[in-house]
């Protein structure tokens, strides 16, 4: 009986023992659970949201669902998904259950993906493969949706947290109102910006500007951004006073001003080369903003930029695309154009032309001490980069004059300013403008100077979007950036965060050095140390049975 | 737990002293090299995350032969009954065996580290993810021992106790491993069972309190029951 009771015992002893085992596991799982510390030990902490996301989320008035769209992402993208899904699941933590996500696959559900196509979602077209690439976010509140398709894939997962945090403050609080001129030459439509789709339609509110027919002071008071698109013929006074009045109020101009205007009616037959064969005339573009632009501290080079380092492809010039020989210029970012352009690298920059900056412009001197603008340069062209200046002509194969000498690598192709600029006294308000326009801008009003106008050309974006040309994308990552910075939004930027880490050239002589190095040098090592470890077992033996002797003896 | 301190001191002897440990290092590190940096070369970014793929699989059929190896050993030598008739406890030889076998899980991650090295000489590196990738590493490799170590004690026969221990870790780890667990209630459910999720995270750079807290307690279940079944064998 004694031993049925202590074998009673044991066992019962053993069930509460594992009884309370598996309790306390499950109740440290639990707990943990409901307290989700994390940390995130990136060096970028790509995962951790920016602090404007948190308050956001913060005064969510009401609950926004993330719908991911991934489907049939090739190796780099696939990497990509998870961390984009963990900024997700961050996101979802940090709402208090005001946003929560999902993700579905529009490559299983033929409905699912013609509604999201017609609804603005294109699926990725990659040239060497033949499957739909879904990768895209929609964030749906109060119903109306936002969607998220990342401006640079490569990039995607780095700049995610800052881009949901974008995209949800348009969503809740509304887009920023962009207005885009023409009327004196401009040399694209904004049609196709208000396109769903197309990238800036999601983000901005796009308004074109007519600044050749009104010019009254109201007109522009319902605009956040201004972009001077490119004119190539003279802008009015009047559009100038409006464009001074605009800058006076502190409120943000992009120029986008090309040094060159092209056409094609006035090619020689000696160029043209025969049937089917097309050219283009460039003479310098007589905008009329020189005087502005100066004044503000910039000058347009009546000049193109080539750079045989840089990028082939069909171009836009005018409305017709055309392909080239003659490369335009990479613009690469630099260094203090980082803290503008952050993760960006560079951007081609068709047809080009230089920007100049003086420091000591008149615009500038009227603003003394700590006002005084900061001038930055933000695009600069590779070392080989050369111009032709004045007029000169374009055939399939042929430049005439031909261009100079290597700039190497002094050639400014993008600039921005900020600081309190003074009124621009060539433009005195004209008849319709009829407001009072103050003497300075207010402090940190920001400019950006851009020596092309292509970046968002209509053709452009229809050619990436039928081509799927991924150089273009910089282009357009970049333009988004300086909005961004021009709106002084936090960007990805102003977060600090890093760059992908590509491999230096020769990188891959390097890892196959690498993998065998490595692979022979790791066993050989052990080898080593198994002898070490060998011989100093065996010296411990030794040690111990001469020990033992001793004490025997 | 001097006892216990004692019997990790000679399976890591047993190990490290002979060929055996210092070949398993030498053949992980090998392989290793040999598949990441190809991967490294054909990705162009500056990343250990194909290294750190790899490491769950290789853990989990390290564990499970480690396991394996620590109980069948003994059993069949004989060695295990000897140590038994020491006045050491059921708990504290599986405790022993344990922490040897956890030490020698460390010596060959530690074995894999100059791959992540070399990689960061070639590229620029985040240090960050990789630190927390080896970390999670180890805490996997905890667990999978742990798992490995019940199986070798709850079952006698060496090829059985192996193959036991691979079905369970791999059924345990499959979510993640094998396929992605889809979306809705089970797919969350699954992503925090499995191991190899909350390991991925980590070697993605985010530290969570949960998966270190998951990992642990399941060694800690692993090694209690491996303890048991120790005892239940003895009893027997």
């Amino acid at each position: 009986m004694r031993s049925i009771g202590g074998t009673a015992r044991r066992n019962l002893a053993s069930v509460a023992g594992a009884a309370a085992i598996a309790a306390a596991v499950v109740a440290a799982n639990a707990f943990t659970c409901g307290i989700g510390w994390r940390m995130d030990v990136t060096e970028s902490s790509r995962y951790s949201l920016p602090p404007e996301a948190v308050t956001l989320l913060g005064e969510l008035p009401d609950l926004v669902i993330a719908t991911a769209y991934f489907a049939n992402l090739p190796e780099p993208l696939a990497d990509a998904r998870a961390q984009i899904e963990e900024v997700l699941a961050e996101y979802e933590r940090l709402s208090a259950g005001e946003l929560t996500w999902r993700a579905a696959d529009p490559s299983k559900d033929p409905r699912l993906a013609d509604e999201l196509t017609s609804g603005g979602i294109h699926p990725l077209a990659l040239a060497d493969r033949g499957e739909r690439i879904w990768f895209a976010v929609r964030f749906e509140f109060r119903g109306e949706h936002i969607d998220w398709t990342p401006l640079d894939p490569a990039a995607a997962a780095e700049t995610a947290a800052a881009d949901f945090a974008q995209h949800l403050r348009r969503l809740v609080q509304g887009r920023p109102r962009i207005g885009i001129t023409r009327g004196f030459g401009e040399v694209g439509e904004t049609a196709a910006l208000r396109e769903p789709g197309l990238g800036f339609a999601n983000l901005y509110d796009i308004a074109p500007i007519d600044w050749d027919r009104r010019t009254d002071a109201a007109y522009l008071d319902d605009i956040d951004l201004l972009v001077v698109n490119g004119p190539t013929e003279p802008v009015s006074p009047d559009a100038i006073a409006l464009l001074d009045a605009f800058i006076m109020s502190g409120r943000p101009v992009v120029f986008l001003i090309r040094g060159i205007a092209w056409s094609r009616e006035k090619l020689p037959e000696v160029m043209a080369g025969g049937e089917g064969k097309l050219g283009f005339q460039g003479v310098p573009s007589r905008h009329g903003l020189d005087g502005i632009l100066a004044h503000l501290g910039f000058r347009i080079g009546p000049d193109t930029v080539l750079d045989e380092e840089g990028a082939p492809g069909f171009i836009p010039v005018g409305r017709l695309s055309w392909r080239t020989p003659l490369y335009f210029p990479i613009g690469h970012v630099t260094e203090a154009g980082r803290t503008v352009l952050g993760s960006s690298r560079g951007a081609p920059i068709p047809f080009a032309s230089t920007v100049e900056i003086a420091t000591g412009a008149a615009g500038q001197g009227a603003a003394s001490g700590p006002r005084r603008p900061a001038l930055t340069a933000l695009l600069i062209a590779g070392p080989r980069a050369r111009m032709v200046s004045g007029g000169h002509r374009l055939s399939e194969d042929r430049l005439e004059p031909p261009a100079g000498a290597s700039s190497g690598g002094s050639i400014i192709l993008a600039a921005v300013a900020e600081g309190a600029f003074a009124h621009y006294p060539g433009a005195a308000p004209g008849p319709m403008l009829g407001a009072e326009v103050p003497a300075g801008s207010p402090e940190q009003t920001r400019i950006a100077v851009v020596g092309s106008s292509v970046l968002i050309e209509d053709s452009l974006f229809v050619m990436m979007e039928s081509a799927g040309e991924p150089a273009f994308w910089g282009s357009f990552v970049l333009f988004d950036r300086l909005l961004a910075w021009a709106l002084r939004e936090p960007t990805s930027a102003e977060r600090g965060v890093v760059d992908l880490r590509p491999l230096p050239p020769g990188a891959e002589q390097s890892a196959d050095l690498a993998r065998w190095t490595v692979a022979g040098g790791v066993p050989l090592v052990a080898s080593g140390l198994w002898l070490m470890c060998a011989w100093a077992a065996r010296a411990r033996r030794r040690r111990e049975k001469a020990r033992w002797l001793r004490l025997v003896s | 737990m001097r006892a216990s301190a004692a019997i990790a001191r000679r399976e890591l002897a047993d190990l490290f002293v002979g060929r055996l440990g210092w070949a398993a290092t030498s053949a992980v590190a090998a392989v290793c090299a040999f598949l990441f940096f190809p991967r490294l070369a054909a990705a162009r970014v500056a990343t250990a995350a194909p290294l750190l793929d790899m490491l769950p699989l290789v853990l989990l059929l390290v564990a499970s032969a480690l396991g394996m190896w620590l109980i069948a050993r003994d059993r069949t030598s004989g060695a295990l009954a000897v140590i038994r008739a020491c006045p050491v406890s059921e708990a504290e030889i599986a405790l022993g065996k344990y922490a040897g076998g956890l030490a020698a899980i460390a010596v060959i991650l530690v074995g894999t580290i100059p791959i992540a090295l070399v990689a960061g000489v070639i590229g620029d590196l985040d240090p960050g993810p990789v630190a927390a990738g080896y970390a999670g590493a180890f805490l996997l490799g905890a667990a999978y021992l742990g798992i490995a170590l019940f199986a070798a004690c709850a079952v006698p026969e060496p090829l059985a106790a192996l193959l036991a221990a691979l079905a369970a870790c791999l059924l345990w780890s499959a979510p993640g491993l094998l396929f992605s667990p889809s979306t809705g209630a089970l797919g969350r459910a699954l992503e925090l069972a499995s191991p190899v999720l909350h390991y991925q995270r980590m070697a993605r750079g985010i530290v969570e309190l949960r998966g270190v807290v998951y990992l642990v307690t399941v060694a800690v279940v692993g090694v209690a029951l491996a303890m048991s079944a120790l005892e239940l064998r003895r009893r027997r």
